[in-house]
C-alpha cells in the first residue's frame, strides 16, 4: 500500500511536471531570438527621444509580435530615436511594464492587441500628460493613439477567391475562437465567398484555443470530409494544425498576417495580410518627425493596412494552379471596386 | 540532536534548489551573452530596487501563497490537492460574477463575494475527496482533470451568459467591479493591496492550527502515517473532508482577492496563463509544507518573476530567464521526491 502511495506521488510529479513545463517549456524556446532591448538607453536618454515598445507576449511565440518590434524599430533607427521592446507574459506584467517605462521617461510609449486594452486604459488615464498608442485595438483616450485594422476587407478578398476557385462549392474556415473580434475574419469572408458565387457553402468551426494545433488538424479533416476543398485557417498557432492537415489530405489552405505561402505553396496557396509592421512603423516614424496626433485610425485595403498575396502584394512563392491568375484577375477587381466604394464591406463588429 | 539536523535539512534544501537553479541561469544569461553580475543585478533592482517593485513583487506573491498554503496543509495531512488551479479559478470566477450582482455595494459586499468564491472552490475539491471516500476515485486524479472542467466552466461563464459586452473585448472577461467594492491598495499608486495582509495573516494562523491544536496534530499523523493514526483513533474521513474544504478554500481566496485586489474583474486565462497554481504548488513542495516556509519561498518565486521584468527591460536577457530558474527547481522538487521513492524501495529489499 505504501508503495502504491509513493509510487502515485512520483506519477503526480510527472503529471505536474508535464502540466508545468508545457508552457515553459514554449518560453523558452523563444530565447535565442531576442536580441533586442538595449542596455545602454538609460545612459543617453536625455539627447534623444526614446520609444518604448510593450508587447503583451514574449515574440518567439508569436510572429504577428515579431512585425511589429521589426517595424517599431527601423523606423526609430531612421528617425534617430532610441527604442527598448519590452515582452510580458501577462495583463499584470504588461500593466507593470507600461508603469515602469512611464517611470522611466520614455517619450512614446507603445502597445497592441486587446490584451492590453485594459492596463493601458488604467495607465493612461493616470498619466495624461504622455503619449501613447496601440496597435490593433482601440483605447479611447485624448492621449492615445490607436490602430485598428479591417481585416474584414482582406476576408472579403481570401472569401471571393475561396469562392471562385472551389470545385465542391463548399469551403471552410477555422477560426481560433467563438470571439466577437474573429468576425472580422469570418463575417468577412462569407460575404466574400456569397458575393461570387452564390452556391457555396461556408462551414465555420472553431478551435477553440489560439495555440491547439492538433485539434485544429481534426477539424480541418473533418471539414475536408464534409467536402470543402479550400480551408482557410484563422487561428495563428494552431494554424499549423491546418497546414498540416492539407498536406495530409491534399487540400489547399491559407493563412494569416504574414506570407505564409512559404511554408508549403502546393497547399498553402494564399495568406491574408495584416501589415502591423507598416502601421508600427508609421506610428513611430510620425513620433520621429515630430507629426504625432492622437485618435483612431483604421487601416484597411486603401490604406495598405490588410491584403491578400497575389492580389495586393507578391509572394515569393509561385501561384498554385487551384487559384489560377483568372481568379486573381478578379479579385483584383473586386479588391479596386472596395477601395472605390463600389462595393462595401461593413465592419461586421458594427453591424 | 536528530530534531535539529531535520530543521537544518529542511532549511538546506530549498536554499540547494535555488542555488542550483541560479547557478543553470548564469549558464542561459552566459549563453545571452551578458554579464552575470550585472543581469542578477537587474534581477534584483527589478524585484526589491524601489519600493514600486518591492509591491509589485509582493503583490505578485499573494495568489502564490494563498494557493502554496492551500496546497501544504492537505499536503500535511497526507492528500495531494493537484486542483489548486481549478479551485483558483472557480474562486475568482465566482467573486467576479457575485460581486456584480449583489444589490448593494462596498465593504459587505467585498467580503460576501470574496466568502462565495472561498465557498465554491472549497466545495469543488470537497468534491474530489467525497469522491475519493465514495467511489475510490483517486484524489491525484481527480483534482488533476477537474481543473480542465473548472478552467473551460469558467471561460464559458464570460464568454456567454456573465460576458461584458460593453467593451470591444477580443477576450472574454465579466463587468468591471465597482469602486466601492474594490480590495483597496495597501499604498496609493502601487500595486500590492490588502490581500498580502490576508495572507501573512492566514500563513500565520496555519502555522498555528498545524502545529497547536488538536485538529492539527491529527492531520499531522494521518499524513505520516494513515494505519497508525487510524488506529489511534483519528477519523480518516472526517479529516479528509476538512483538509481538503479548507485546501479549496484558500486556493479560492488566492483567485478572488486576484480579482477583487488587482484585475477587478474575471479576464478568461489572466489566472491560469501567470501559473499562479503551479508556482504556488512548487512553494509548498520545496518548503516541505511548512506554512512559514511556503510563504517566503512564495515571495522568492514572485520576485524572480517580477525579477524577470527588470532583466528583461535592461538587459539582452529575455524574461524567460525565470522560467527556466523555476524549471530547474520543479526538476529538483521531482528528483527529491524520486530518490525518496527508491530510498524506500531499497529499504524493503533489504528486509
Amino acid at each position: 500500500m505504501r508503495k502504491n502511495l509513493l509510487f502515485l506521488l512520483v506519477l503526480g510529479f510527472l503529471a505536474f511536471v508535464l502540466v508545468a513545463c508545457g508552457t515553459e517549456s514554449e518560453d523558452e524556446s523563444s530565447n535565442g531570438e531576442n536580441d533586442e532591448g538595449n542596455a545602454e538607453n538609460s545612459e543617453s536618454k536625455e539627447e534623444a527621444k526614446s520609444v518604448a515598445v510593450v508587447l503583451t507576449d514574449q515574440i518567439g511565440v508569436n510572429p504577428f509580435f515579431q512585425q511589429i518590434a521589426d517595424g517599431a524599430k527601423q523606423a526609430a533607427e531612421e528617425t534617430g530615436l532610441e527604442i527598448n521592446v519590452i515582452e510580458s507574459s501577462d495583463t499584470t506584467e504588461t500593466k507593470q511594464n507600461l508603469e515602469v517605462a512611464v517611470a522611466e521617461g520614455y517619450d512614446l510609449i507603445l502597445t497592441a492587441t486587446f490584451d492590453a486594452v485594459d492596463p493601458l486604459t488604467t495607465v493612461a488615464e493616470a498619466n495624461p500628460d504622455r503619449d501613447f498608442a496601440i496597435i490593433d485595438a482601440i483605447v479611447d483616450l485624448p492621449n492615445v493613439k490607436s490602430a485598428e485594422f479591417k481585416e474584414y476587407e482582406a476576408s472579403f478578398l481570401l472569401g471571393a477567391a475561396a469562392g471562385l476557385a472551389t470545385e465542391t462549392d463548399t469551403v471552410g474556415i477555422i477560426p481560433a475562437q467563438d470571439i466577437a473580434l474573429l468576425d472580422k475574419y469570418i463575417v468577412g469572408f462569407q460575404e466574400g465567398v456569397a458575393h461570387v458565387n452564390e452556391n457555396a457553402e461556408v462551414l465555420v468551426n472553431y478551435v477553440g484555443s489560439f495555440e491547439d494545433p492538433a485539434k485544429a488538424k481534426e477539424i480541418a479533416l473533418q471539414q475536408n470530409s464534409n467536402g470543402a476543398d479550400f480551408i482557410a485557417a484563422a487561428a495563428a498557432v494552431s494554424d499549423l494544425g491546418v497546414f498540416e492537415a492539407a498536406a495530409e489530405a491534399g487540400f489547399y489552405t491559407s493563412g494569416q498576417d504574414i506570407d505564409r505561402t512559404v511554408e508549403d505553396p502546393e497547399h498553402v496557396v494564399l495568406s491574408q495580410l495584416k501589415n502591423t509592421d507598416v502601421v508600427a512603423y508609421d506610428f513611430v516614424k510620425e513620433y520621429g518627425n515630430g507629426e504625432f496626433s492622437t485618435g483612431v485610425q483604421s487601416f484597411g485595403l486603401a490604406e495598405d493596412g490588410v491584403g491578400l498575396t497575389y492580389v495586393t502584394a507578391e509572394s515569393e512563392s509561385p501561384l498554385n494552379d487551384f487559384i489560377g491568375q483568372d481568379t486573381i484577375d478578379q479579385v483584383i477587381e473586386i479588391k479596386d471596386q472596395i477601395i472605390s466604394g463600389e462595393i462595401e464591406v461593413k465592419n461586421p463588429l458594427e453591424q | 540532536m536528530s530534531k535539529m539536523k531535520g530543521h537544518i535539512s529542511n532549511i538546506i534544501q530549498p536554499v540547494f534548489a535555488i542555488f542550483v537553479g541560479l547557478a543553470v541561469g548564469t549558464i542561459a544569461i552566459l549563453l545571452a551573452g551578458e554579464s552575470v553580475f550585472l543581469t542578477y543585478r537587474e534581477m534584483w533592482e527589478g524585484a526589491f530596487g524601489s519600493l514600486y517593485f518591492l509591491s509589485n513583487t509582493l503583490e505578485r506573491s499573494i495568489p502564490i501563497i494563498l494557493a502554496g498554503l492551500g496546497v501544504a496543509f492537505a499536503f500535511r495531512a497526507g492528500f495531494f490537492n493537484l486542483g489548486a488551479e481549478g479551485q483558483l479559478v472557480m474562486g475568482a470566477v465566482t467573486t467576479a460574477i457575485v460581486t456584480v450582482y449583489l444589490p448593494f455595494q462596498g465593504f459587505l459586499n467585498l467580503v460576501i463575494s470574496i466568502g462565495a468564491g472561498m465557498l465554491i472552490a472549497g466545495l469543488l475539491s470537497f468534491f474530489a475527496g467525497w469522491m475519493e471516500q465514495k467511489f475510490q476515485i483517486n484524489l491525484l486524479i481527480s483534482t488533476l482533470l477537474l481543473n480542465y472542467i473548472a478552467v473551460l466552466f469558467a471561460g464559458y461563464l464570460v464568454s456567454e451568459p456573465f460576458r461584458d459586452t460593453t467593451s470591444s473585448g477580443g477576450v472574454a472577461h465579466s463587468v468591471m467591479v465597482e469602486d466601492a467594492s474594490k480590495l483597496p491598495k495597501l499604498l496609493t499608486g502601487m500595486n500590492v493591496h490588502y490581500g498580502f495582509v490576508l495572507a501573512i495573516i492566514i500563513t500565520i494562523l496555519l502555522a498555528f492550527i498545524i502545529k497547536r491544536t488538536t485538529f492539527g496534530y491529527e492531520v499531522r499523523m494521518l499524513g505520516q502515517n494513515m494505519f497508525f493514526a487510524q488506529y489511534g483513533g483519528i477519523n480518516r474521513k472526517k479529516v479528509m473532508f476538512i483538509s481538503m474544504l479548507i485546501s479549496g478554500m484558500l486556493a479560492g481566496l488566492a483567485g478572488s482577492v486576484e480579482v477583487m485586489g488587482m484585475h477587478y474583474r474575471f479576464i478568461e486565462g489572466a489566472l491560469t496563463t501567470p501559473q499562479f497554481a503551479w508556482t504556488g504548488l512548487m512553494a509548498a513542495l520545496l518548503a516541505n509544507s511548512n506554512p512559514v516556509g511556503t510563504a517566503i519561498i512564495a515571495i522568492f518565486l514572485a520576485a524572480l518573476d517580477t525579477g524577470a521584468l527588470g532583466v528583461e527591460r535592461n538587459t539582452d536577457v529575455p524574461n524567460a530567464i525565470s522560467d527556466i530558474i523555476q524549471a530547474v527547481l520543479i526538476l529538483f522538487i521531482s528528483a527529491k521526491f524520486t530518490m525518496a521513492f527508491i530510498k524506500s524501495k531499497r529499504k524493503r529489499g533489504a528486509k
